[in-house]
């Protein structure tokens, strides 16, 4: 009876592997014949987006920025004959998921890659495209300058222009920096450091905490006995909330100056009711109805409708990101290029001056950073985003 | 001698006969890159594996920390050669007998704990070496990551190339595998085994038991650090959370799915749990259109179901020279010890 048992779980378990063995080389043939067939029909870009795991705070609205713009090309029809595809995975905030992920991306012949949510992923991924010769809208700040590599998101430095201005007009001239010790963390010192030196600005105060961490009070502590006139946070989302929540809970009366990476629903909804004093450089999608008129604010109006219109609630800076690395690469494709070559050519020479969601774009000049003109630093006022001049 | 070896143990060149079979063959029906990536890492991972089968099911010891030695071995060959300019095979040396000496110390004073309590402490060392990580910023790159780590090349040959790289991690892994069951069937093997059973009992025989408790602690360290390396070369970039606890759990249940008590049922379970994974997220994505991290609900509901049913692993399941086994019972025991 046993041994009967036995052999029936061999048989299954020998089907489910030749369904699976199967599943592959099916696969294989499929992306074999597609490649083929795609140029005549079908473009594909690729996308890695942390749908799930710690990042996907900011994922989450990229992801869904994705389905709404595949939604938008299906209904705006074929362009020059070709259907734009656009192929998202999830990495689960996970590198080594995110390799396997943009290996199978390359197998399946897209044209053209705009990853990750996150600066370690992003690094991790890029060799792989720039490998492949592919053009790699990189999604998040990296260290890294490459021919095929394309920044949809600002710089450090470009980051933290809006908060020296600010600084400026206040007139503060001694603050305290504090990081997460990840990816995104560590990046902001260098640069702020080079605009602090050059603005007269001190600082006067360097901790780090963990990343996960649930309570930031020992280093907001220490930082107090320096007697910083601003503090200044470059954190992701939920560690960026959490030390807001702690600088009220120890009653700074002094303001609190957050990064880009804040600049979403999840930090809102963390400082909930308690959130005086704390500024964040946003995207000016956040602020819309309080700007001034001008052709940015008629395209940040269009792309902010209809994501609250589809998803009922609003586009954050990230999702912004994933709009412009699409929108580039729909430009490409609409002036009759079709391969990886022709694309990296047409975004690296005849593009020009592009108008995006986060800012404007001009690839020919600087590969790093859209220019400061999307973000601003913004308050939070009755538990929405505040724009101040 | 020989013979009694092969009634001990069964022969073992049949099993590496249709491995290295298999092997050869596999690229004759891939093409995709994804999937040699996937082979690629399962490969890198049954190394890992194996060495955690000689420690959790021959010795009787158990890891939740394997993912730092596997780290300092990524690290160690990362930093000197991304760095340093260092040859990356010679790196990848220094790496294997660095690990092996912090594993050998580690475990002088780790292993004299049991059960649970090892199991946390070996929790604690893999949360102090991913601190260590990403704290050491100047030498690791901290938090953002070490790029920048060539590939490997031997004799000219570049082995950037997904199937060079192939051939490479399963001839290393094919090394593994011939020294590991070198072991297990010398006598260290039988001592080991014995351990397993009865600490005291084998202590009482006159056996150094810590002395070959730590000495394969210390190896499977040293197997976890080469392939490590092999992954930092692979990927050509390595950050902290990679490191992280959750990879040596993973790696755990990889080696309990497959048997713990056979090495090449730690192989079939990295393999399983690694396609299990992309047919989970596939399955999930586009059948019933859920995203997330579906893959750690069935992973439980696997664990619950091999350990309940399975006890043995799926080797247990798939051993058909068991099927055959001689129906005395005086043979019977000894045909439990074949499948190594």
């Amino acid at each position: 009876m046993k041994q009967m048992l036995k052999g029936k779980v061999i048989a299954l378990l020998s089907l489910a592997f030749l369904l699976i063995m199967a599943g592959c080389a099916e696969e294989n043939v499929a992306s074999g014949e597609k490649g083929e067939s795609s140029q005549d029909d079908v473009i594909k870009m690729g996308l890695l987006l942390a749908e799930t795991g710690p990042a996907s705070t900011l994922g989450a609205s990229q992801v869904k920025t994705v389905k709404l713009l595949q939604k938008q090309l299906d209904e705006a029809g074929p362009i020059n004959g070709k259907t734009i595809k656009l192929i998202q995975y999830d990495y689960e905030t996970d590198d080594t998921k995110a390799v396997v992920a943009m290996d199978k991306l390359l197998s399946e012949g897209v044209v053209a890659i705009n990853a990750a949510t996150q600066s370690s992923t992003t690094t991790a991924v890029m060799p792989k495209a720039i490998e492949a010769k592919i053009p790699f809208l990189a999604g998040a700040p990296i260290d890294v300058e490459n021919e095929y590599v394309y920044s949809t998101v600002h710089s450090p430095r470009v980051i933290a222009m809006p908060i020296v201005d600010y600084l400026n007009k206040q007139g503060i001239k001694k603050v305290a920096w504090l990081n997460a010790a990840d990816g995104f963390g560590v990046t902001g010192l260098p640069a702020f450091k080079e605009l602090a030196k050059e603005n007269g600005i001190e600082i006067v105060a360097h901790e780090e905490f963990d990343a996960t961490a649930t309570d930031m009070t020992i280093q907001l502590t220490k930082v107090r006995s320096k007697d910083p006139e601003a503090i200044i946070v470059w954190s992701r989302t939920p560690g960026a909330g959490i030390i807001a929540r702690n600088f009220k809970a120890l009653g700074f009366d002094i303001p609190m100056i957050q990064s880009t990476a804040a600049a979403n629903e999840g930090f809102l909804e963390q400082v909930k009711d308690d959130n005086e004093n704390i500024f964040v450089v946003g995207s000016k999608l956040s602020v819309l109805d309080q700007l001034p008129d001008s052709e940015q604010k008629e395209l940040l109006k269009e792309f902010k409708e209809a994501y609250e219109q589809e998803f009922g609630e609003e586009p954050d800076l990230f999702a912004a990101h994933v709009v412009d690395g699409v929108y580039a690469f729909v430009e490409a494709v609409k002036a009759g290029n079709t391969t990886a070559e022709e694309i990296h050519q047409y975004l690296a020479n005849d593009l020009g001056a592009f108008l995006g969601v986060t800012g404007t774009y001009n690839f020919s000049e600087s590969r790093i950073s859209p220019e400061p003109d999307g973000i601003s630093v913004l308050a939070i006022e009755n538990n929405t985003w505040k724009y101040i001049e | 001698m020989e013979k009694v070896e092969a009634i001990l143990y069964g022969s073992r060149w049949k099993g590496f006969l249709g491995f290295i079979a298999l092997i050869c063959l596999l690229p004759f029906f891939i093409s995709s890159q994804y999937i040699f990536t996937l082979f690629i890492l399962i490969g890198i991972y049954c190394i890992v594996t194996i060495g955690l089968s000689l420690l959790i099911g021959y010795a009787g010891q158990i890891s939740i920390g394997h993912a730092a030695f596997f780290g300092i071995g990524a690290y160690v060959s990362g930093v000197l050669t991304a760095k340093h300019d260092m040859s990356p095979w010679l790196a990848m040396g220094i790496g294997m007998i660095a690990t092996f000496l912090i594993a050998y110390m580690i475990g002088m004073q780790v292993l004299k704990l049991k059960g649970h309590i090892l199991a946390l402490a070996t929790i604690a060392i893999n949360i102090i070496v991913y601190i260590l990580l990403v704290g050491l910023s100047d030498i690791t790159g901290g938090a953002s990551g070490l790029i920048g780590i060539p590939n490997l090349s031997l004799f000219g040959l570049e082995l950037g190339n997904q199937l060079h790289y192939y051939f490479l991690v399963w001839a290393f892994v094919f090394l593994v595998i011939l020294f590991s069951t070198n072991i297990i069937r010398s006598n260290v093997g039988r001592v080991l085994r014995s351990i397993h059973d009865s600490e005291i009992g084998t202590e009482t025989l006159g056996v150094n038991v810590t002395k070959y408790k730590i000495a394969i602690f210390a190896l499977s360290a040293m197997y976890a650090s080469l392939a490590g390396s092999l992954y930092a070369h692979y990927i050509n970039f390595i950050a902290p959370p990679t490191f992280n606890v959750s990879f040596s759990i993973l790696l755990l249940v990889m080696v309990m799915v497959g048997g713990v008590h056979s090495i090449w049922g730690a192989m079939i379970g990295t393999a399983a749990i690694m396609f299990l994974n992309e047919v989970i997220r596939f399955v999930g994505h586009t059948v019933f259109n859920i995203s997330g991290e579906v893959e750690i609900v069935v992973y439980g509901l696997i664990i619950v179901v091999v350990m309940i049913f399975m006890p043995k692993g799926l080797i247990g399941v798939l051993d058909i020279r068991g099927k055959f086994a001689i129906k005395s019972a005086a043979k019977k025991n000894v045909a439990s010890e074949k499948g190594v």
